[in-house]
């Protein structure tokens, strides 16, 4: 069983040497044995925040880092006890498999008989028991991040730290690895951060979600807070798409135009018989996507709104309809970005 | 059914052999000039290593001493080749740019002046400019641009950083991050700095000869003075030792380059 831990940033900033600000003041928590997942467009500072925890990066003077009550501010990485895997993987090329897996436990000099019998274990965990004698350059893209997951997590970190683990795959390989990782992360209870651009990859890891924006936490909360009760506009449109409508609801009935937004998601936004419902708009665009087709509706107005159509739906362009409006979705007022955000 | 060749092929091979030939040939006339009783005679006046014997009983000291001064330098432009070379690669900046490039400045200079700068800055510390550690001294400066250059070309190709955290995050300290993961990765750059080295100082003659003392004269400079002062058979003699010397050393290197890259296979 890993002995996991919190983990703590008090104020974390970080201003490069070239003058770049990467990261505004910064508190976080992550709670022993949760998958905190760092979500936001790229250049938003994730990748930062993530180095930082990692000691890769020193935040600026002022901001503290805590693993559960030790102040590992001013700690080598190396001293950390984490487990990282890297977005391109780093693995050793001049290593096996094997040796790859069995680097941290060399360096922590562990005896052999203890090191061959983890080694396995690690490799059967990530089903890659056949391929333990095998160079890295002879492996795949997912084999590859399997070796890395395993090289990390085998001398059982008390942090484990992803660093976009699922980015370099192709979409099909994403969805088989991120649901064996799912299933890991939620067997060995191990604290962890996980940094990804990918909202899905986000809301099915994280135990809780941390939306950024340049430099500066948004929202941190769980996957469905976000999505049904997102504190900025950023968060509303970064986290699932978000219509926003130029409208206002009176005795039910909707008044478009005006300088308040009503915000719906595109399933909330149903298309119905011309004469059901008001406002009407016509079909400009369908998008067939499997289960769900989605189309671009223009009102009378001129605005425009996306609708996710569920099960077989065959409107086609041109077409007009009656836009029956569901629940909106309530979005905070614009979050000051002077605020330090925690859970 | 093989296909007929067309001409351009054996254009080219004609070309090609006629190439190798024209450089080996004198090597060839040269080692056997070394073996045979009498030049002028050919291969008609009989085979013999005397000529090797005589050479051997009166050079034998340069042999060893060019041996020992190509070894120590190897191991000092290893010592202080990669690490630099590591710096240069880790640490891109204007001032590791300046310093790359002032490190090459002893190959571009002349030797001869080189030589003579290092006799001026040291030639009063007598202990030092009659030892052999003076040649030295003047084979590092020459050959180190080399085994750095060989180095950095390698390390560059490699994602370093990356391959450095990943070993700092799985607790390696920066000796055990040095030894195992930035050496391993720079294996070809080194073998092939090692070879380079190898053969430049060993057959350095330019600053040897402004360098040496008649008690620390190489091979290079013994080869010299075979040839202005003795006879044409002495001299190839000498030169077959040169090439039996650095043929073993060479294949060696490379030998246990091979070995040390390991699994060491480009992505």
């Amino acid at each position: 069983m890993t002995a996991t831990t919190s983990i703590r940033l008090d104020a974390c900033a970080k201003t490069f040497a070239n003058g770049i600000r990467a990261l505004w003041p910064i508190d976080l928590h992550v709670r022993p044995g949760e998958t905190l997942a760092l979500l936001g467009p790229s250049g938003c500072g994730k990748t930062t925040l993530l180095r930082i925890i990692a000691g890769l990066e020193q935040p600026d003077s002022g901001g503290r880092v805590f693993f559960g009550d030790s102040d590992v501010t001013l700690e080598a990485t190396e001293r950390r006890g984490i487990g990282m895997v890297f977005q391109n993987y780093a693995l050793f090329p001049n290593l096996s498999v094997a040796e790859n897996i069995a680097y941290g436990l060399r360096v922590r000099r562990e005896d052999a008989a203890r090191r061959s019998h983890r080694v396995a274990e690690m490799l059967a965990m990530v089903h890659m028991t056949e391929f333990a004698d095998r160079p890295v350059s002879r492996l795949s893209g997912g084999q590859k991040q399997r070796v890395a997951l395993a090289r990390a997590l085998a001398p059982a970190p008390k942090v484990l730290l992803l660093d976009e683990p699922l980015t370099a795959l192709d979409a099909k390989l994403r969805e088989t690895l991120r649901s064996e990782m799912a299933d890991l992360l939620a067997r060995l209870q191990i604290t962890t951060v996980l940094v990804t651009h990918d909202q899905a990859e986000a809301m099915s890891l994280g135990t809780r979600v941390a939306v950024m924006s340049r430099g500066r936490l948004e929202q941190v909360g769980p996957p469905q807070e976000l999505y049904d009760a997102p504190r900025s506009a950023f968060v509303a449109e970064f986290v699932g798409s978000m219509n926003r409508l130029r409208a206002r609801l009176i005795d039910g009935r909707v008044e478009l135009g005006g300088d308040t937004a009503l915000h719906y998601r595109p399933h909330d936004v149903h298309l119905v018989n011309e004469s059901d419902a008001m406002p009407t708009g016509r079909v400009v665009a369908r998008f067939f996507l499997g289960g769900v087709t989605r189309y671009v509706v223009e009102l009378v107005d001129g605005q425009r709104l996306i609708v996710d159509a569920f099960g077989r739906s065959s409107a086609s362009i041109g077409e007009s309809f009656g836009v029956k409006l569901g629940r909106a979705t309530e979005v905070g007022n614009a979050v000051t970005h002077d605020a330090h955000l925690s859970d | 059914m093989t296909q007929s060749r067309p001409l351009r092929f054996y254009a080219q091979l004609a070309l090609t052999l006629a190439t190798a030939g024209f450089m080996v040939v004198p090597v060839i006339m040269s080692l056997l000039a070394g073996v045979t009783e009498n030049y002028f005679a050919g291969l008609r006046g009989g085979l013999t290593l005397r000529w090797v014997a005589t050479v051997w009983n009166m050079y034998d000291a340069t042999v060893w001493l060019s041996l020992r001064i190509a070894l120590t330098c190897l191991a000092a432009t290893l010592l202080l080749g990669v690490p630099l070379a590591y710096v240069l690669c880790r640490h891109s900046g204007r001032t590791t740019r300046l310093l790359e490039e002032l490190l090459v400045l002893p190959v571009a200079v002349p030797g001869l002046a080189t030589a003579l700068g290092l006799i001026i800055a040291y030639g009063g510390l007598p202990a030092f400019r009659t030892s052999w550690w003076f040649i030295l001294t003047g084979h590092v400066l020459f050959t180190l641009p080399f085994m750095v250059r060989a180095c950095l070309a390698v390390l560059a190709t490699t994602d370093l950083q990356a391959l450095e955290e990943a070993a700092a995050s799985l607790g390696a300290g920066f000796m055990h991050r040095f030894v195992t993961v930035i050496i391993p990765n720079a294996v070809p750059g080194i073998v092939a700095g090692a070879l380079t080295v190898l053969t430049l100082s060993i057959g350095e003659f330019n600053l040897t000869w402004m360098l040496h003392t008649p008690l620390t004269k190489t091979l290079p400079v013994g080869l010299a003075d075979s040839y202005a002062s003795m006879r044409l058979e002495i001299a190839s003699a000498y030169t077959l030792i040169f090439l039996v010397l650095l043929f073993p050393l060479l294949v060696g290197i490379q030998i246990a380059g091979r070995r040390l890259a390991g699994g060491n296979k480009p992505q």
